[in-house]
């Protein structure tokens, strides 16, 4: 039932997007269906009109119309079918240029938290594949028409074969029932097998990753662990053998069982036509025409098992398509489009990530005060980037209030929140477009003023990114001529949009994690003097850089527990104090405590 | 003169040589894959040919009995109409072999083209892996067998092309011995239509060709729609619509491009169709004519008939086909050009545990498709039981110099020496048994706790004691009490744990200090860390490889004054090497980054 209702849900999309198209790759596809049944009439009248003529001389004027007609019915077949076919193109352009974008809208405004969501992740992955979803709705719109010829020709034939000899006709439909039903089951078999080793396909496909991966061939070779994963490989692709050929032998039984009618329904069909002859009830004509046929006839009933099973096969493709229509978009307000003052209000926020049991964050509370800049530190886990995506409005607190200028941060617009912060974050993207667009992203409306993202390019420390080529130069390996950056260089890329936004406020989480310590060490001066007069938030495992903060919040198992400048800090026995000596220490002087 | 076509001859060959060597290779994997299954299918293919040449005869005979029926006939009239009958329902059992095949070759081709694939994979040299287009051949290949199941495919493609050709002719034979006047339009109606299909189908993969750049940008742009961390980025920035127009724009080249092309290939198939369609017509007509004049008889009439038909409906078959076979073709070079990238050279001598030192001797090295070199002649000796730190800034040469040193890297010039033993000369796998490593990309294996931290010496994979050692030297314990001992899967999608990075750094560690080597390599290893256990690992790691050599590649100088010896790498070249204090007093390059990072603790 659910194939049925994608099979019209492509029916659908493809006369919503291009209708002109759909309905004339309808048609081409059709009429020549129901050819199959006026040919074997024409045939039958041509050749009792020619025997007419043989035997009296008469008829020859019907005989020429019904050869003419014969001619014309098989010379527009191939070309309508050809003409139809072509159809698919402008359908499948049409498709992407319209539903795409649709689609893409959709991504973009998902409720946030969709992205944690297990079952939501492989949809996404579905939908992230090359031509996905247009190509699989034009196959599967395509399919469906075929299937509806398959019906409508084969159905055009029995009305014929009807009319000559009912016993032709009703031993069709006598078995066509019994043979749809041994070809559904053995298509379901094929289905559940896939289903039941769908476990072992993942697992496949992730060892395939890490055969792709020059890292992990890297360890490879070095642990010698080639064996491991030849050993998996083997288990799973053996495992998946096993179950498919057990549960296809029945599936090909099955499906054999509905050929071994197709091959009784042949011989039952061509013996009546051959004793009806005998007997007188059919003419020659009759006779030819049908036995001319039936070859195609039962071609074609071998044929539409396969057909059908193949659209039923295209159709349970779009379930995904459906899954990630369902998906629920986003849901915060977005509706204050400004605010009196831009203070930063944590009010006793908790928040645990859907689809996980930890709590991340323990009813948190701070204020950040216009233009301050503050650090946090903690350790891994502590949830330092949670209170930054938080703050970003990505997703709804399980308690309390995340608040700038006094309103909830889900509330604000988008291009008000854009004004109040700007984010570099710790997996920042790598995007394989232009130099020039990479940084511009920071601020579009800056994306042709060459001036000023050289300048934001400097500051970032990118100077031999400005030497290496123009702005216009390609990143990454999309293009032949793109080079790929390494990650320090992403970093200050990332690094440069930043300094590129206006927001009055910037958060950098882990801003120097991928440099070295001499471009860390400018970084943070350069830190320092650009945003003096802005509000820092700032994340960084490297405490030295905390030190430039006006205030320093340290974070341990998702609470607040320190809270204070460093000089404060560094006089209160605590987390802070401790984790600066351990990492000081490297630094400190040789008799602070050497183990040489 | 002579050399010209000398060398058109040899492009010509060069051209033929991979479609020929790559048919070989998949024949004969065809054979290694089933070889019943393709004796099964060459059977019942040569079954249906001969059938389908077999039905105008009989149906000649039929007509040729009806025409004159008697008593006597009767009998034979039946044997006829048994045979015909026969004859229509024969093939149709040939689709259960037909869906047999499928769901085995869907079911092992895993097993044997994936096998291949992966076998392959873990001999390719790491420089090999470093070259730009690598993963996308990796890609290619692995949805050539696996998405388009083409190397399974192809060779059943190719028997039935066969059987439509020799259908064909089959059936020329027939028309022609029922009358030469059916040949002609039987031979030259289609040849439009071939032509066309050739021609149309360079134009098709020259246009596939022209846009495949257009096509990944169009592809990348939209998968940025379904990540999580692009769309973070695009909604708190706000360039998504940006994004869009470039999609939009993009894609419309493509579309306007493709669309032209196929409007053409429409209309050239149309009229090749239409020439087609004109000869069979004219064959019916001819027979007719034939007919009239009482030059055959009314069976052979329909038998005419019906070899026409079948003639139509294979030459109908073949055409559609021989796009497909094209294309099949192009993924079966796909996967087969997988296996050209280059695996590692290997020494055949084998390797005596190196008792002095590891010596670097003017080692150059050139990563593929680069324009400078990553190493520009770099002498070194490490010591036997040293710790040595390589420091420098990013893109220096420090990894590039520890994949050397550990023989997966091969200098382009210059050497390597354990001892006296040339690495180049070893046998790489004894050599590697004495090495561990923890690189800077360590990878994140979806198998079990224990599997992810014993990888690094499976022959020692149910030794509990060291496991449990390794464990708490990691400062790993608490981590494998909350997820539920080590035998836990990881990996969400997998229904098992997931990790944080620094709890992965920690297990990276783990991995490398499981394996016991005399040699360690270092690539960053508590870059992830916070600072307090950072510290601590740090402290116990040197404290545990005490006794053994050990090479560590940080940003952290803080760790050199630990380090017996610091080699300061600088644009491809070793420029400073010694201890701490040295450096320090030399004020060269060390001393500078020393100052770098250190002021931002003192004071």
């Amino acid at each position: 039932m659910k194939i049925l209702r994608n099979c019209w849900m492509s029916v659908r999309y493809a006369f919503r997007y291009a209708s002109v198209n759909a309905a004339l790759l309808v048609l081409g596809y059709n009429i020549p269906g129901l050819f199959s049944g006026l040919q074997i009439v024409v045939i039958q009248r041509l050749v009792d009109s020619g025997i007419l003529y043989a035997q009296s001389g008469d008829g020859f004027r019907q005989m020429l119309i019904y050869g003419i007609c014969l001619v014309g019915m098989m010379f527009s077949w191939g070309v309508l079918q050809k003409f139809a076919g072509y159809e698919r193109t402008p359908i499948e352009a049409k498709l992407t240029e319209k539903l795409s974008p649709v689609v893409m809208e959709k991504m973009e405004n998902l409720e946030y938290s969709v992205f944690e969501d297990q079952g939501a992740q492989e949809v996404l992955q579905r939908m992230s594949r090359e031509r996905e979803p247009v190509n699989t709705l034009c196959d599967v719109f395509i399919y469906t028409v075929m299937t509806v010829q398959m019906l409508v020709s084969i159905g055009s034939m029995l009305w014929v074969y009807m009319t000559i000899s009912v016993w032709t006709g009703l031993g069709l439909i006598l078995l066509a029932v019994p043979m749809m039903f041994m070809n559904y089951a053995s298509a379901y078999i094929v289905d559940q097998v896939m289903r039941d080793t769908a476990g072992q396909q993942k697992k496949m496909s992730d060892l395939k990753n890490l055969l792709s991966n020059k890292h992990a061939i890297y360890e490879m070779k070095v642990f010698n662990s080639y064996e491991l994963m030849e050993e998996k490989w083997n288990r799973y692709s053996g495992e998946v053998l096993q179950e498919t050929m057990k549960e296809g032998q029945k599936a090909t039984v099955m499906s054999g069982g509905s050929q071994a009618l197709g091959v009784v329904y042949s011989v039952f069909l061509i013996i009546t036509l051959a004793w009806s002859f005998l007997h007188g009830t059919v003419t020659l004509g009759q006779f030819t025409a049908a036995i001319n046929s039936a070859p195609s006839l039962t071609t074609k009933i071998k044929n539409s098992s396969w057909q059908v099973a193949r659209m039923m096969e295209y159709a349970k493709r779009l379930d995904y398509f459906r899954d990630f229509l369902a998906l629920p978009e986003r849901r915060d307000r977005r509706n204050v489009t400004a605010v009196s003052h831009q203070d930063i209000a944590f009010e006793g926020v908790s928040f645990t990530y859907p689809g996980t049991d930890r709590q991340v964050l323990k009813h948190v509370t701070f204020r950040i005060k216009e233009g301050e800049r503050v650090a946090f530190v903690g350790e891994n886990g502590a949830g330092k980037s949670t209170i930054i995506k938080l703050l970003c409005g990505l997703y709804e607190p399980d308690g309390g209030r995340v608040m700038i200028g006094g309103v909830n941060v889900r509330d604000l617009s988008d291009e008000l929140r854009r004004k109040f912060l700007t984010v570099v974050f710790q997996d920042f993207g790598c995007y394989e477009l232009t130099l020039r667009e990479n940084v511009a992203f920071g601020n579009l409306q800056y994306l042709h003023e060459d001036e000023i993202i050289r300048e934001v390019l400097l500051v970032a420390g990118g100077e031999e990114l400005l030497k290496e080529g123009g702005l216009d130069r390609n990143l990454g390996h999309l293009k032949a001529d793109g080079v790929d950056l390494s990650k320090g260089q992403w970093q200050r890329l990332a690094t440069a949009r930043a300094f590129l936004s206006d927001a009055s406020y910037v958060i950098l989480d882990e801003p120097t994690a991928s440099l070295d310590p001499v471009a860390e060490s400018r970084m943070y001066e350069n830190f320092a003097q650009i945003f003096h007069k802005r509000g820092t938030i700032m994340i960084s495992h490297r405490l030295a850089s905390a030190r430039m903060a006006d205030r320093i919040l340290v974070l341990d198992g998702g609470r607040i527990v320190q809270s204070g400048s460093h000089a404060e800090l560094m006089e209160q026995e605590g987390l802070y104090r401790t984790m600066y000596l351990a990492q000081s220490s490297w630094y400190a002087d040789k008799e602070a405590g050497d183990e040489d | 003169m002579k050399i010209e076509t000398d060398n058109a001859s040899r492009s010509i060959y060069n051209k033929m040589e991979k479609p020929v060597r790559y048919l070989k290779c998949c024949l004969r994997d065809m054979i290694q894959f089933s070889r019943l299954y393709y004796m099964v299918y060459l059977i019942v293919i040569v079954v249906e040919m001969a059938t389908s040449i077999a039905i105008p005869l009989v149906i000649a005979n039929i007509f040729e009995l009806v025409s004159d029926m008697n008593a006597i006939q009767t009998q034979r009239f039946w044997f006829q109409i048994f045979m015909l009958s026969a004859l229509i329902g024969l093939p149709q059992l040939s689709s259960v072999v037909d869906r047999w095949m499928l769901t085995y070759s869907h079911a092992r081709k895993e097993q044997y083209f994936g096998w291949k694939m992966f076998h392959h994979a873990s001999h390719i040299s790491l420089e090999e892996m470093e070259k730009p287009g690598v993963l996308d051949t990796f890609q290619k290949a692995e949805a050539a067998y696996s998405d388009y199941e083409a190397l399974t495919e192809f060779p059943l493609m190719l028997m039935d092309v066969l059987n439509h050709v020799v259908t064909c002719i089959g059936c020329m034979v027939v028309l022609a011995k029922f009358s030469l006047f059916l040949l002609p339009s039987a031979i030259f109606s289609f040849i439009p239509r071939f032509v066309m299909t050739l021609h149309r189908q360079g134009k098709e993969r020259d246009i596939t060709r022209a846009q495949a750049p257009l096509h990944r940008r169009i592809h990348y742009l939209w998968r940025l729609f379904c990540n999580k961390d692009s769309v973070k980025e695009m909604r708190v920035l706000g360039f998504s619509s940006y994004l869009k127009e470039k999609w939009a724009e993009d894609n419309g080249q493509v579309v306007e491009e493709l669309v032209k092309v196929r409007r053409k290939d429409r209309q050239l198939a149309v009229i090749g169709v239409a020439v087609k369609n004109i000869g069979f017509a004219v064959n019916i007509l001819i027979s007719l004519v034939l007919l009239l004049h009482g030059e055959i008889a009314i069976g052979v009439f329909a038998a005419c008939f019906s070899a026409v038909s079948t003639l139509e409906s294979r030459q109908l078959s073949l055409f559609s086909e021989i796009p497909t076979v094209l294309q099949m073709y192009y993924r079966v070079e796909e996967y087969y050009d997988f296996f050209e990238l280059k695996s590692q050279p290997d020494g055949e001598e084998s390797y005596r545990p190196f008792e002095r030192e590891i010596r670097l001797q003017g080692v150059h090295f050139q990563y593929p498709g680069a324009k400078t070199e990553a190493l520009k002649g770099v002498d070194l000796t490490i010591r036997k039981g040293e710790h040595v730190v390589i420091v420098g800034e990013n893109g220096s040469g420090k990894t590039t110099l520890s994949k050397v040193i550990s023989g997966v890297y091969q200098p382009s010039s210059g050497s390597v020496f354990y001892d006296e033993q040339n690495v180049e000369t070893l046998r790489r796998k004894e050599l590697l048994k004495d090495i561990s490593i923890v690189p800077q990309d360590f990878v994140h294996y979806h198998f079990t706790m224990r599997e992810n931290i014993c990888i690094s010496d499976l022959a020692a994979i149910s030794d509990e004691k060291r496991l449990a050692r390794v464990i708490e030297n990691a400062g790993m314990q608490e981590l494998i009490e909350s997820i539920g001992g080590v035998d836990v899967q990881m990996g969400r999608e997998f229904g098992g744990r997931e990790l944080s990075g620094g709890e992965w750094q920690k297990t990276a560690i783990a991995r490398g200090l499981f394996k016991e080597c005399p040699l360690m390599i270092l690539d960053e290893p508590t870059s992830a860390l916070d600072p307090l256990v950072e510290y601590e690992i740090l402290i116990r790691f040197l404290e545990l490889t005490r006794d053994r050599t050990a090479v560590i590649i940080s940003h952290r100088v803080g760790i050199c004054r630990t380090a017996d010896r610091i080699v300061v790498m600088k644009d491809g070249r070793a420029v400073e090497t010694g201890t701490h204090e040295e450096l320090l007093a030399a004020q060269g390059d060390y001393a500078k980054i020393w100052r770098e990072q250190a002021k931002w603790y003192q004071g």
